[in-house]
């Protein structure tokens, strides 16, 4: 075999090149690579509120694989308390081509820039900071969406909105991307520039309470088109000719002006409520969608003659008014829902008279086998036998039962989940809050289902300075997962906010002889253990069990009963659920009822008018959520919440 | 090195498990560590110290304290101040005459011996760790580390011995000056191999890199206690040589 040879300036090269390999290549990627970030609608954000990032990436190298890093920081370095927000995503681009991606963060100062960074196998290959300074408005913002209105449509100081028109790429993908938006506006013509995740999150939007406004187009295809149908569907009853605005004008309350002849349009929006009408012909029309309104206007408004209407800034602002008031969900506060999980969570000694026992027995025979040993008779060797025998025993025995305490013990969780209803609007808001114990440093990933969901750290009695509040999710388009990080002895607080269909329905009916209420429940869930608010009092109403009709009367006598000192009948309520079984979900709901919780409510709603409010627990997880360790036992709670308007 | 005491400490029959002096103390030290674990035992559930934040200081009392303990106890054993036959030399009766020779198994014997003394405490720790939710890592660490701290300060001890004789005063000072400079001075000076430090850095769950960096006295103390590993072994080594040269000069005797 020949012999190879290899000199030493030969081997000094291999060497570099086998050590630099790597750099050399990811440095290659990292200059081939771009990225190029728009934040909020088309460069304008509202701090405090969730808002789009548009990230466009662009590979002139070969295939990448790696990982896309959006990080936000909120807090002072001067009082040290600055957190960090990681939205992560593992990314594939095709070579030579341009990927856009779209994340939703929450952006709660501009002081921080915003960092996006890309990464390959761990290696940072390119990132971006941008200053949020030139971005950032307080205000809410009026979103239009549409081709060819100018940004300056709706401008109007009285409405007090940012009006922004923005390029579809930079809608959001996810419909807590819409925070910060009060009203949009949409031209039928832009639907069909939406990709499907921006058109599902935009209808998700509308369903959690948004309040979006649709003009009529002389393009019938668009008000026809599929998506369309899935917002609003419209009976076509022909066009009629009009050479004046004279039913605007009388709505806005300006002077009548003649324009040229142009085509109203006559249609009619199904399940919708006619607001303004010419002769016959509806031109405004209002129809609830989930928790928001949809306001469809029978004229193209990107169109003469509205486009050159002097008074047109005015219409906006009067249409605004016809949109009912944002629904109030406004809950009663965290803080006494997470005191109650903290006292429900599962962590807890091992009953304290069983290791007083324990070690008692232990040092006393212990004491007396080392007694029996130093005595010089017979049963020395004996007892010393046995002395050696218990300390093997008592050291496996403790063993055993330390680490199954440890393993049970050390990190649990439970979830606080609540459903936020209003009328018969068929959808509810779901915010669950998802409390983590730990009594030794620990990581690990936690899924809710559902989705993509805005999630937050709530912070809760922070007492020690190496706690942060730093939050760090991983997402793809269908999930996302938080990784968490506690450290010992501590507990953190993640709220998170999704929208679910919950048809419950209620009818009420005040008569002479009393209210009558008939609740429909067509949901696969038991209400259990149920309570009305009505005249600031709590009454206990009989549970409501699934896909069944629940009829409740209340006499004229019931009605008026004298208001009850409050402390005392929320004390009778958390009485009236006793601890029975160790296991059972009524000893669980038990543990998240306290005098403190039902003050709350009282305080939240002793005010409101025309309204009821139902109180219930549903055992079922409604969103679900997954923990990495499956073997952790954890509790879980639903609280249903509804407030049903009297009138 | 003096044949005499050699001969007589370093050979014999007696087990140093059942030494009186050393149960009793074993006992007395145990009453007391559950005495302190009663008193230190927390009072409120889990619940209040997770919503507080704090953290239960059982782990770190009782096993500083059994550190301290053990490890002056085992000071004591290696310096031969609580028994004084150490097993080292075997005595053989060969045709009719006395030889000795350096019993290895002596050496095992002596690490089961600090195990032996170790193992009262061990249902208390494990008690004191329950309470403080250390993990199992953590424990068999710590542990870990009251075994080895107490081997060394049975090697200090037992060179001491060799050296300096039992009942030598200066035997005594040394052995206490590095029974404190371990356990006291080396948080100043590298806290990164105090034991006690490390009990905190455990409790607390910090990093390392919080208590501090390596410098020049954490080298110069591992140094220290490698040379007294070193020291130690070469006593063994010359008290071997020593008892091969005993054996043949006895034998000549």
């Amino acid at each position: 075999m020949p012999k190879i040879k290899i000199t030493l300036n030969q081997f000094a090269y291999l060497l570099i090149f086998l050590i630099g390999f790597n750099p050399f290549t990811v440095s290659a990627q990292s200059s081939s690579i771009d990225v190029a970030v728009t934040i909020g609608f088309n460069g304008v954000f509202t701090l405090n509120a969730w808002t789009p990032v548009t990230i466009i990436i662009t590979n002139d190298g070969k295939q990448f694989r790696g990982e896309l890093e959006v990080i936000t920081r909120s807090g002072s370095e001067y009082q040290k308390n600055i957190n960090e927000r990681k939205y992560r995503q593992p990314i594939e681009i095709a070579p030579k081509s341009k990927k856009v991606f779209s994340k939703t963060i929450l952006i709660s100062t501009y002081a921080h820039p915003l960092k996006v960074k890309l990464f390959s196998q761990g290696t940072l290959i390119a990132s971006n900071s941008i200053n949020l300074r030139p971005f950032y408005t307080d205000k809410k913002l009026f979103l239009i969406l549409a081709n060819h209105l100018a940004n300056d449509i709706i401008k109007n100081p009285a409405l007090n909105l940012e009006t922004k028109i923005t390029h579809s790429r930079y809608l959001p993908e996810s419909w807590y991307g819409y925070d910060a938006v009060r009203y949009a506006y949409l031209h039928p013509d832009f639907l069909r520039l939406l990709t499907n995740r921006q058109f599902h999150a935009l209808k998700k939007w509308i369903n959690s309470g948004g309040q979006l406004i649709i003009s009529g187009s002389y393009n019938q295809g668009a008000l026809v088109s599929n998506r369309m149908r899935q917002l609003i569907k419209i009976d076509f009853q022909g066009v009629l000719k009009r050479n004046t605005l004279n039913v605007l004008t009388k709505f806005v309350g300006v002077r009548n002006t003649k324009v040229k002849p142009f085509l109203l349009l006559k249609h009619s929006v199904h399940q919708s409520e006619i607001l303004l009408k010419d002769s016959s012909i509806p031109v405004i029309q209002r129809k609830h969608v989930g928790l928001g309104d949809i306001m469809y206007v029978s004229l193209d408004l990107q169109e003469n003659p509205f486009r050159n209407w002097k008074d047109k800034y005015k219409f906006w602002e009067k249409l605004t008014t016809l949109f009912p008031n944002p629904i109030d969900l406004n809950q009663f506060n965290d803080t006494a829902i997470m005191s109650n999980m903290l006292s429900a969570a599962k962590t807890n000694y091992p009953s304290g008279w069983y290791i007083f026992v324990y070690l008692l027995s232990f040092v006393l025979i212990v004491t007396l086998l080392i007694k029996k040993t130093n005595q010089k008779k017979k049963g020395s060797n004996k007892a010393f036998s046995l002395l050696t025998g218990i300390l093997l025993i008592y050291i496996s025995s403790g063993f055993l039962i330390y680490i199954y305490f440890i393993k049970t013990n050390s990190f649990t969780y439970n979830t606080f989940t609540r459903l936020l209803l209003f009328g018969n609007r068929q959808f509810a808001i779901v915010e669950q809050l998802s409390g983590f114990y730990s009594l030794d440093k620990s990581e690990q990933l936690f899924e809710i289902n559902g989705g993509l969901h805005p999630i937050v750290i709530v912070p809760f009695e922070q007492k020690r300075s190496d706690i942060t509040y730093d939050l760090n999710i991983t997402e793809d388009k269908k999930s996302q997962s938080i990784k968490l990080d506690l450290n010992k002895w501590s507990h953190k607080f993640y709220k998170s906010t999704a929208i679910v269909k919950m048809p419950l329905q209620a009818d009420l009916q005040s008569t002479a002889d009393g209210l009558s209420i008939k609740i429909l429940n067509p949901t696969p869930y038991d209400i259990k253990e149920c309570y009305l608010f009505l005249n600031k009092r709590f009454i206990k109403i009989p549970n409501i069990s699934k896909n069944k009709a629940t009829s409740l009367t209340f006499s004229p006598k019931e009605l008026s009963k004298k208001e009850v000192y409050i402390p005392l009948e929320s004390e009778m309520i958390t009485q009236d659920i006793t601890y029975t079984d160790q296991n059972s979900q009524k000893n669980i709901r038990a543990k998240f009822q306290s005098e403190a919780l039902f003050l709350s409510i009282y305080k939240q709603y002793k005010e409101s008018e025309n309204q009821i409010h139902f109180f219930g627990w549903i055992e079922e997880e409604v969103l679900g959520s997954k923990l990495s360790d499956e073997s952790v036992k954890f509790d879980k709670v639903t609280f249903l919440e509804w407030t049903i308007p009297t009138t | 090195m003096k044949r005499n005491y050699i001969l007589d400490h370093f050979s014999g029959i007696d087990s140093p498990f059942k030494i009186k002096k050393v149960l009793s103390i074993l006992s007395n030290f145990v009453w007391l560590l559950f005495f302190i674990l009663l008193f230190i035992w927390p009072k409120q559930g889990f619940y209040f110290y997770v919503k507080e934040q704090d953290l239960p200081l059982t782990y770190l009392l009782i096993f500083e304290l059994t550190f301290i303990l053990i490890g002056y106890l085992n000071l004591k054993c290696g310096n031969g101040e609580v028994y004084m036959k150490m097993m080292t030399i075997r005595v053989k009766y060969i045709d009719g005459q006395e030889t000795y020779s350096f019993n290895y198994k002596g050496i095992f014997w002596s690490l089961l011996h600090v195990s032996f003394l170790l193992a009262p405490f061990l249902p208390i720790l494990l008690v004191a760790s329950i309470l403080s939710g250390i993990n199992i890592k953590v424990f068999l660490i710590s542990v870990g580390m009251i075994f080895q701290f107490s081997v060394l300060f049975r090697l200090i001890g037992v060179s001491n011995f060799l050296i300096l004789g039992p009942n030598n005063k200066l035997s005594y000072l040394i052995s206490r000056l590095f029974f404190i400079f371990v356990t006291g001075f080396s948080w100043y000076l590298s806290p990164l191999i105090n034991p006690i430090q490390m009990f905190i850095t455990f409790h607390f769950g910090r990093s390392f890199s919080e208590i501090g960096a390596f410098n020049y006295f954490y080298f110069l103390n591992l140094y220290l206690i490698l040379f007294i590993s070193v020291l130690s072994a070469i006593s063994f080594y010359v008290l071997q040589i020593y008892i091969k040269r005993e054996r043949l000069t006895l034998n000549d005797y």
